[in-house]
């Protein structure tokens, strides 16, 4: 196994910055401290790496709670959402004011062009709308019932109605094909024979009967007028004859 | 009519063949052995006619009638799930979990048992980035709710709403936005986060008939309309209406309040375990209006 810090470059073994860093750290032997020179007993001892874990600065920082650094790097944490992040898990220690967590004016405005859009009307007038609502199905329903209610009071009568205008049609048919029967059994008897009523022999034989028939009833009218004529006649003689009888007896 | 001796033979014939099967029997074979087409009479082309497309595997696609409208196209679309991405949802909480909860401790029935009393219990976990939109309480287990809890949740049917109030409790119905919801499932992360306590929005217009209806225990609805509406709910399922004292069982919050003692605007920092105000006149009457 290749222990940690050591990488492979073309085959030669190299030391990594971490190693690097590790193996540059002052290591004082027994040799060192005998050439120490007395000027540096007065001097403040060199700064001690407590960081033995190995991690990375940042990582090392995030893992005991101490607030990130801010350099070319880690640029992004100057923006306002990594402010306030860093101040909310920090605390005022970091130095950042809490005014950071408030909206700024274009965030501001930003959010009141959003709620005037997306919530529009107050409480009360959205209550309005939806009792309007609500009464409007009502009433439409109601109408709705209404209507059908109407229409119901007249339903046995137009039931009745439209039974009577069938059974009317079907008496008319009927009386039509019974008219139409004993039209032909009359033209049967007439001629003796059977005709078919789409022959126009049958057109011609009805014409005849028809004018027969009409014959007939002008000298029935005729002898009924002669018939009314003679009785308002002798009518008026008898009068004339009673009138000149009790003149004659006297 | 077998003689005596032909019986005799054929039973002496039975002792010495074999066990009757299938495979020396006469009978029907649906499936007939596939028989691989080579040799003499199976070879040339194989079972496969002559030239076309069959032949040189060169197969029309899936569901291709010869030019017919296909059946996949024939028959007219169902859209089942249209929609599906805009409704909203309210997963469930039954009356039995909330009374285990209560018996176990894993939720406190001295304070008023919310939306984020619920998520902290750990037992259940809303994701209002899934339009989950709050707890609605199912009637499950409501024979066998006796603990009087204050209550507020997303939804909930009559029946849940008598059982809870039989029980000496009082329970609303309230309407969380989008940005609320994320602070309250979660308060800690969002503390994390850095921004103010956001002010509550009122219910959409669809809603807005539930959450000011006091028959469903509204939180925009009259009280008054409310106390009457417990009783005629107790008239109606026979139960005796238990006093309801002023209390941790009364107490509410502003239709604009997230949390408890936390008016919306406000900023908290859990490391210096601060609350800082605002004092800017037209944030600060925006947020208290």
């Amino acid at each position: 196994m290749v222990p940690v810090g050591i990488v492979r470059a073309g085959g030669v073994p190299r030391l990594c910055g971490r190693a690097l860093r590790l193996a540059s750290r002052p290591v004082s032997t027994a040799a060192d401290q005998d050439d120490q020179p007395a000027v540096t007993a007065g001097l403040p001892a060199p700064p001690v790496n407590t960081n033995v874990s190995g991690l990375r600065d940042w990582h090392y920082r995030k893992y005991h709670g101490k607030q990130p650094v801010v350099d070319e790097e880690t640029a992004h944490m100057r923006s306002l959402r990594a402010q306030r992040r860093i101040w909310a898990l920090y605390g005022t220690k970091t130095g950042i004011s809490p005014a950071v967590g408030w909206p700024v004016k274009k965030e501001w405005e930003d959010k009141m062009e959003y709620e005037s859009l997306a919530y529009p009307d107050t409480l009360q007038e959205m209550v309005q709308k939806h009792e309007a609502e609500k009464r409007a199905k009502e009433e439409a329903i109601k109408e709705r019932m209404d209507a059908v209610d109407a229409k119901m009071e007249n339903l046995e009568k137009w039931k009745r109605e439209i039974l009577e205008k069938k059974r009317k049609k079907e008496r008319e048919l009927q009386a039509a094909k019974e008219k139409h029967d004993r039209l032909i059994e009359e033209v049967k008897e007439y001629l003796g024979f059977k005709v078919d009523s789409k022959d126009p022999r049958f057109k011609e034989i009805l014409e005849k009967k028809e004018l027969e028939e009409k014959k007939r009833a002008k000298e029935a009218k005729k002898k009924e007028k002669q018939a009314k004529a003679l009785a308002k006649l002798r009518q008026m003689t008898n009068e004339m004859m009673e009138k000149e009888m009790p003149a004659e007896k006297e | 009519m077998a003689s005596r001796a032909g019986q005799e033979k054929a039973l002496r014939l039975l002792r010495h063949l074999p066990r009757v099967a299938l495979n020396n029997i006469d009978h029907p074979n649906p499936k007939p052995a596939s028989r691989r087409k080579r040799g003499a009479h199976g070879g040339d082309t194989h079972g496969a006619g002559d030239k076309g497309s069959k032949a040189r595997q060169h197969f029309a696609r899936a569901g291709f009638e010869g030019g017919q409208t296909p059946f996949y196209i024939r028959i007219p679309r169902e859209d089942p799930y249209k929609g599906h991405h805009l409704r909203w949802e309210y997963p469930p909480v039954s009356l039995h979990q909330l009374q285990l909860m209560v018996d176990t401790d894993r939720v406190d029935a001295g304070r008023q048992i919310d939306l984020t009393q619920i998520c902290n219990s750990g037992l259940f976990r809303l994701e209002p980035l899934r339009r989950q939109f709050g707890f609605q309480i199912t009637d499950e287990g409501m024979d066998e709710f006796v603990t009087p809890v204050n209550l507020e949740v997303q939804w909930a049917s009559e029946r849940v709403i008598a059982a809870v109030e039989r029980a000496g409790g009082t329970i609303t119905t309230a309407f969380y936005d989008m940005a609320s919801l994320q602070a309250m499932v979660d308060p800690e992360r969002f503390f994390k986060r850095g921004v103010p306590i956001p002010r509550r929005a009122l219910p959409p217009q669809d809603a807005v008939g539930y959450y000011t209806d006091p028959s469903t225990r509204g939180y925009l609805a009259d009280p008054e309309q409310v106390a009457r509406h417990r009783l005629t709910l107790a008239q109606k399922y026979g139960y005796e209406l238990p006093e309801v004292k002023e209390g941790p069982l009364t107490e509410r919050k502003d239709p604009r309040q997230i949390f408890f003692g936390l008016e919306p605007g406000w900023l908290v920092n859990l490391t210096d375990k601060q609350v800082w105000r605002v004092k800017d006149p037209v944030m600060s009457e925006y947020f208290r209006s």
